[in-house]
């Protein structure tokens, strides 16, 4: 019986038809599957579907175009602000506003957070305020930056730094803490000095620690230059969120929403690229 | 060169001309700070080593031997008595000795040739070619080749060279040895042991060498070392007499078992040599 059975099945599976049709489906199938597997292609697929699906609920009518916005939409929108220049004017006071407060706060984030790694008197001075200020969000001393600074370009940094500085610092803070204790062990027995020791131990094996931080810092960064845009008036893509906002215009809206999306997004692959980098030598 | 375990001669203090590597400890105890008044890690410790000499020290873990070696390096000032380098009292961590650590310690930002250099990079020490004492130091613990790795690349054992590589460069009178082989497999134990005595043949530094390893105590040393459960003193101190230059076939010899089994007696005995774990003064 077995036997039998043995010697019938072959044949039918070396059938010719199925064997040339075969070759074409799995191919199409291998190219699906390359393209679920690299990163950037299952991306750029999610993206295709979510667009496709948005432009196809609109048109169907499943949901009111007025309130979702359409792709084709967003795009006429987006071609509108370019061509008028009215994006670039507020994309350019926004950049302002991100890279000034990225760059205060780097500069301030980065040695106070090394020095409260460093020195417990100065940790535990300062540690307190800045665990209150981490949970405390921003938008809550918007007030009272306002009278700080006043209704100007300087109060959407300021915001910024708020947002920013504290990831920087409490994530370079624990860069130094968590310096492996036999390196400084180390350190100090070949002699090095204090000053040596900071330099040539803790920052540098901290600065994967620094480099996380920063990126923490520019996503919060972001936020905090485009929520003070929105809330007061100083210009900026998030003051033309608002402005759209006000009249209903949901267009601009997603087109603003996404070019500040795609900002991010693009930097935050750039910081990671560059975190990758510097931590290379962490992979033990 | 030098005719092996000539007990050290019992150099006068406050003899004018003590020798570089020559370490004096004089009633040293270390005790850690603590809630209940703190514990003490060591008491009473008096040891002479003489410049050029391999000693070991042994004991069962926790007994402070690290501790002791701290104290030498001067990472860790003794709570009572006195250490003495080369006739100067130790203070603080001086370019005369190098420590060589279990867990090696190497900057892992740094690739073979810059961890080996870091000691010079740090002390720059005058008329000394870094770039050219660490390529020498690379060669002579047989990583040469490697320069260029980071210690993530590196295996236990070499990882471990790196550490002995930048002690040396330092070019130290002492060389301190923190239990160096002890987060090493077995096999590779014994290589090194063998390698770090023709490294010192060539390099001849008073060695001070902590482990737990009865074997690798007989086999390095001039003398060993036998402390007592903590707080540690010197229980013993017993004299290898073995021929040097040493090599795989000294450990199958009935001189060497006999050593064996009289630190294992000291060590693990059923008979303490001290009643009650208690020093018997």
């Amino acid at each position: 019986m077995t036997t039998s059975a043995q010697t019938a099945s072959p044949p039918s599976r070396a059938l010719p038809g199925p064997a040339t049709a075969q070759p074409r489906a799995s191919a199409s199938r291998r190219a699906l599957s390359a393209l679920l597997r690299s990163r950037l292609g299952v991306g750029t697929l999610a993206i295709v579907v979510a667009v496709g699906v948005w432009q196809l609920v609109g048109a169907l009518d499943l949901i009111s175009v007025e309130e979702i916005g359409s792709p084709s939409g967003a795009v006429s929108a987006g071609w509108e602000l370019i061509t008028t220049g009215q994006f670039f004017t507020a994309a350019l006071v926004s950049l302002e506003g991100f890279a000034l407060g990225m760059a205060i706060s780097v500069l301030a984030g980065v040695p106070l957070g090394l020095a409260m790694g460093w020195n417990t008197v100065v940790r535990r001075s300062t540690e307190p305020v800045l665990t209150a200020l981490y949970v405390t969000p921003y938008l809550a001393l918007l007030p009272l930056l306002l009278v700080l600074f006043g209704i100007g370009r300087s109060l959407s940094v300021a915001v910024a730094v708020f947002a920013a500085v504290i990831p920087i610092v409490i994530n370079v803070m624990a860069g130094i803490a968590a310096v492996d204790p036999v390196l400084i062990r180390v350190g100090r027995s070949l002699g090095a000095s204090p000053l040596q020791l900071f330099s040539r131990v803790l920052v540098p094996a901290a600065v994967p620690s620094i480099a996380i931080g920063v990126r923490l810092g520019v996503g919060r960064a972001i936020l905090g230059v485009i929520v003070a845009e929105m809330y007061v008036t100083v210009g900026g893509l998030g003051q033309l969120v608002t402005l759209y906002g006000s009249t209903y215009r949901i267009d601009y809206i997603v087109f603003l929403v996404l070019v500040i999306g795609l900002f991010g997004y693009l930097l935050s692959v750039l910081m990671a690229q560059l975190e990758t980098r510097l931590s290379k030598w962490r992979s033990q | 060169m030098r005719p092996a375990a000539v007990p050290p001669a019992q150099q006068p203090a406050g003899g004018g001309a003590v020798q570089p590597g020559h370490v004096r400890l004089d009633d040293v105890e270390m005790s850690y700070p603590g809630s209940d008044g703190g514990s003490v890690a060591v008491e009473r410790v008096d040891l002479e080593i003489a410049h050029g000499e391999f000693v070991t020290v042994v004991g069962p873990s926790g007994c402070g031997k690290s501790t002791l070696l701290l104290a030498i390096d001067g990472l860790m000032p003794p709570t009572r008595g006195s250490i003495e380098v080369g006739g100067r009292p130790v203070s603080a961590p001086g370019v005369d000795r190098a420590m060589v650590f279990q867990e090696f310690g190497l900057l892992p930002w740094r690739n073979v040739l810059a961890n080996v250099s870091f000691g010079l990079d740090l002390n720059k020490p005058a008329g000394v070619d870094r770039k050219q004492r660490a390529r020498e130091l690379v060669e002579l613990v047989g990583l040469k080749g490697y320069e260029d790795h980071h210690p993530h690349q590196l295996s236990g054992g070499m990882r471990q060279r790196v550490g002995i590589a930048r002690a040396l460069a330092m070019d130290p009178e002492v060389l301190l040895m923190d239990e160096p082989f002890g987060a090493l497999d077995a096999q590779t134990r014994e290589l090194m042991a063998s390698e770090l005595l023709q490294i010192w043949s060539l390099q001849r530094k008073t060695v001070v060498f902590v482990t737990h390893g009865i074997d690798e105590a007989i086999f390095l040393a001039d003398r060993v070392v036998v402390l007592s459960p903590g707080p540690a003193h010197v229980q013993e101190v017993i004299e290898i007499d073995l021929p040097r230059p040493r090599t795989e076939e000294v450990r199958s010899s009935p001189e060497y078992a006999a050593y064996r089994e009289r630190l294992s007696a000291l060590l693990f005995g059923r008979v303490p040599a001290t009643p009650h774990g208690r020093p018997a003064r």
